[in-house]
């Protein structure tokens, strides 16, 4: 049942050139996983279907994966063994993803941190993993890191799009600050303006010299939208503004807005909206002019028409959000890539304020909850617990996260994520590979 | 209600009671399903309630009183005051009361004794329609809608109207309570009009062509005949339709803005307790879901309050003067 996850970590380590004696021992016994997709009559994979859900953070990109999932099984085994009519993924919620897991209700259930995370001496699932059974503790389960996504934010002021269509407005972490705890409560507010100075209206005399330049960021209310509910959006918006605007995200006003004990939405300003799910807080940004919210990237790339503004990095640029920009952030952190403590607590999972240049600050990686071993577990997700649904679960994560021509990551590059770096697909297939039934290897390859 | 009826029955249900109490073995079996689901469902309600309060305990014994009194509702990690809930609620069903009253009342009386007999029957039929139109329906319009009408018009002239004081001041987003309970007023409609429409009818013509031959006009025949005889139904309806905009949850949930505050203006975005426990409850562990659940029975209570209070007031109602 012990994990090691540090061990496969030194695998990885071992491929970026790094060797250690230790690895090497450890690598002979950790697979290779390669995503395989083949189906055998024996494995019954046709007539499974365990339930997943979650985080809405992950929603684009496993309701395109389940279906690619299928069809590519069934070009791999044959329609009459691959996995046919699995559900889709139900985008209730980080917590709601690891609440289900732990419940037995999702086979699989994600979310944008990891299970156990604690932050300030807390751990965020205190109140389900009470370590009264193997259910509730956090060693029963194996956390895979699925996608990385970063996350933007979206804003709704149509008088600038006229004008101004190709330059967007550019915030950085102190001027989010001040929206979100009311501080700045005007978008031509002077320290918004002073990051913006392509947005201006230019002035010139008869011989054409400048005379004056005036900020042309509209006089109209900002409207910050937050999410209403629990949200691992809202965890990796909050770990962005925690990191670099001190760990309470104290203002200069001494308002505090959404402590550092995250995933609630803290005390809000009068004017901000709260709505629910990523869905929810794109169309209130969509319904008020004025509006400026965080919503995960696809959201923004292939369901809306509004933009993103570009975000001042650490290396004081402003930063587009795409996934070049959002790569750029997670390849700041390669030489420190999530691992765990004994007790299956996974650290360095926090990506957010990279210090590359190029780098888009507000990312982070989501996770795949699920158990380690299904025996006598009754039934998963509505599926019974046996060793053919389990090895189902397995090889769709395995394939999930493969960069392959046919792996799960190229759908999740299609969706606006990121594929995931080498040396955290390394982490992801050493957890699947961890998997086990009555602590058997499910033989996966 | 239904008890009600029982109870005002009693006397000369009595006699019936008696008979079947004294009727032939070969009924037995049915007697026993009988009490048998009636017990049942007796049993249902008190499990229930007792699941929610038993639910709500951690919070109610760590929080007491701040519960309700706190001015502070910070889900995940406390404290958890459901006084700005509370105010929302009871301010956005008075809205969609202020609104729905006078409108249903008027419509119930055009549609008996004005609109022509023709189109009578389509017109109510498609009040009714509006009943059976699901919540997330009129959610989707006032989100799709009215937010941009309430933001660029609406707002701007009610604000105008009386120069951005209270209580049309603060900001003008168009998610506020002022929406949410526009948007109930519309939801609740059509039980006051159906209910109405109803009781009024039933009022005895005598009176009504009474009061016309002393030289009464229509409009003082409605206000002091048909209203004052029908009084009890139309209480009924008032509090049936209170009752469906206290507990609405996801029609408001998309309208009110979810931000958990007392108002200040009729322009404020807020949180009712029905829409926060719609868009928290699946996020929520803990001491989350302990205070959720004290929200819904603050809720229960108030429901039952207003509909015992309706009681009252339709027994004081019905008594002759």
């Amino acid at each position: 049942m012990k994990k090691t996850l540090r061990g496969k970590l030194f695998v990885a380590v071992a491929t970026m050139g790094l060797l250690s004696t230790l690895a090497v021992t450890t690598a002979g016994a950790a697979p290779s996983l390669n995503g395989d997709l083949t189906f055998a009559a024996s494995d019954s994979a046709n007539a499974i279907n365990p339930a997943m859900g979650g985080s809405s953070f992950d929603e684009p990109f496993f309701n395109a994966a389940i279906p690619e999932f299928m069809s590519d099984a069934a070009k791999v085994s044959g329609s009459a063994n691959a996995p046919q009519g699995m559900s889709l993924y139900s985008p209730t919620g980080s917590s709601a993803g690891k609440k289900g897991v732990v419940a037995g209700t999702y086979a699989v259930g994600a979310s944008d941190v990891p299970m156990g995370t604690v932050v300030n001496g807390t751990s965020l699932d205190a109140s389900i993993l009470t370590n009264t059974n193997a259910a509730t503790t956090l060693n029963s389960y194996v956390q895979v890191p699925v996608v990385l996504g970063g996350v933007g934010l979206m804003y709704n002021l149509p008088s600038l799009k006229k004008k101004f269509g190709k330059d967007t407005v550019i915030l950085n972490s102190a001027a989010l600050a001040a929206i979100y705890d009311g501080s700045i409560t005007k978008w031509n507010n002077s320290a918004i303006c002073k990051l913006n100075p392509k947005i201006v209206t230019v002035k010139k005399n008869k011989k054409g010299k400048v005379i004056s330049s005036k900020c042309a960021l509209p006089n109209i209310p900002v409207v910050p939208v937050y999410r209403a509910d629990g949200s691992g959006t809202t965890f990796i918006f909050m770990d962005y503004l925690n990191q670099t605007q001190g760990a309470n995200f104290k203002t200069s006003s001494g308002a505090e807005v959404y402590p550092n004990t995250t995933f609630n939405q803290g005390e809000v300003p009068s004017n901000a909206l709260g709505a629910q799910k990523n869905a929810g807080v794109a169309g209130d940004i969509e319904q008020t002019v004025g509006a400026v919210g965080y919503v995960e990237y696809s959201y923004i790339l292939l369901q809306h028409t509004l933009p993103a503004a570009l975000i001042v990095n650490a290396a004081h640029q402003a930063q587009v959000l795409n996934q070049t920009s959002v790569a750029a952030d997670a390849a700041a952190f390669a030489s420190k890539p999530p691992s765990e403590s004994g007790a299956g607590v996974v650290s360095n999972y926090s990506i957010v304020n990279g210090t590359n240049k190029g780098d888009y600050p507000i990312a982070g990686y989501s996770w795949a909850i699920v158990r380690q071993d299904w025996n006598n577990l009754g039934t998963v997700g509505g599926a019974t617990a046996n060793l053919n649904s389990e090895k189902l679960v397995a090889k769709f994560l395995d394939w999930a996260v493969q960069n392959g021509a046919t792996g799960g990551q190229n759908v999740a590059k299609e969706q606006g994520y990121v594929p995931l770096p080498s040396y955290v697909q390394a982490v992801a297939e050493q957890q699947v590979g961890l998997m086990t039934f009555n602590s058997q290897s499910l033989g996966l390859s | 209600m239904k008890e009600n009826t029982d109870t005002d029955t009693q006397s000369s249900g009595s006699e019936v009671a008696e008979r079947i109490r004294r009727s032939a073995t070969s009924d037995r079996p049915y007697q026993f399903l009988l009490r048998g689901t009636a017990l049942f469902f007796g049993a249902v309600i008190v499990v229930f309630v007792w699941s929610v309060v038993h639910t709500a305990w951690p919070a109610i014994s760590t929080f007491g009183f701040g519960l309700v009194t706190g001015s502070s509702w910070v889900a995940g990690t406390g404290p958890y005051g459901a006084l700005p809930l509370l105010t929302d609620t009871v301010l956005t069903t008075l809205i969609a009361l202020v609104f729905a009253v006078p409108i249903g009342l008027a419509s119930a009386l055009a549609l008996l004794f004005l609109i022509p007999q023709k189109i009578r029957s389509t017109a109510s039929s498609l009040i009714e329609l509006l009943a059976a139109v699901p919540s997330v329906v009129y959610g989707l319009w006032g989100l799709w809608y009215l937010v941009p009408w309430f933001t660029k018009t609406l707002q701007p002239f009610l604000a105008g109207v009386t120069g951005g004081r209270w209580p049309f001041n603060g900001p003008q987003e168009g998610f506020s309570v002022l929406l949410a309970g526009l948007v109930l007023s519309i939801m609740i409609l059509p039980t006051i009009v159906a209910i109405s429409r109803d009781v009024i009818s039933v009022v005895p013509r005598d009176l009504i062509e009474g009061g016309l031959s002393l030289g009464a006009t229509r409009g003082q025949v409605f206000l002091r005949v048909v209203l004052p005889s029908a009084r009890t139904g139309i209480l009924g309806a008032i509090a049936l339709g209170a009752g469906r905009a206290l507990g609405e949850t996801i029609a408001v949930a998309m309208v009110i803005g979810s931000n958990p505050q007392i108002p200040h203006s009729l322009f404020t975005s807020g949180a009712t307790l029905a829409s926060t426990i719609a868009t928290q409850f699946g996020e929520a562990s803990g001491s989350t879901g302990s205070a959720l659940a004290a929200l819904a029975l603050m809720l229960m209570v108030i429901t039952a309050s207003v509909n015992a209070g309706a009681r009252v007031l339709t027994k004081r109602a019905r008594m002759p003067r």
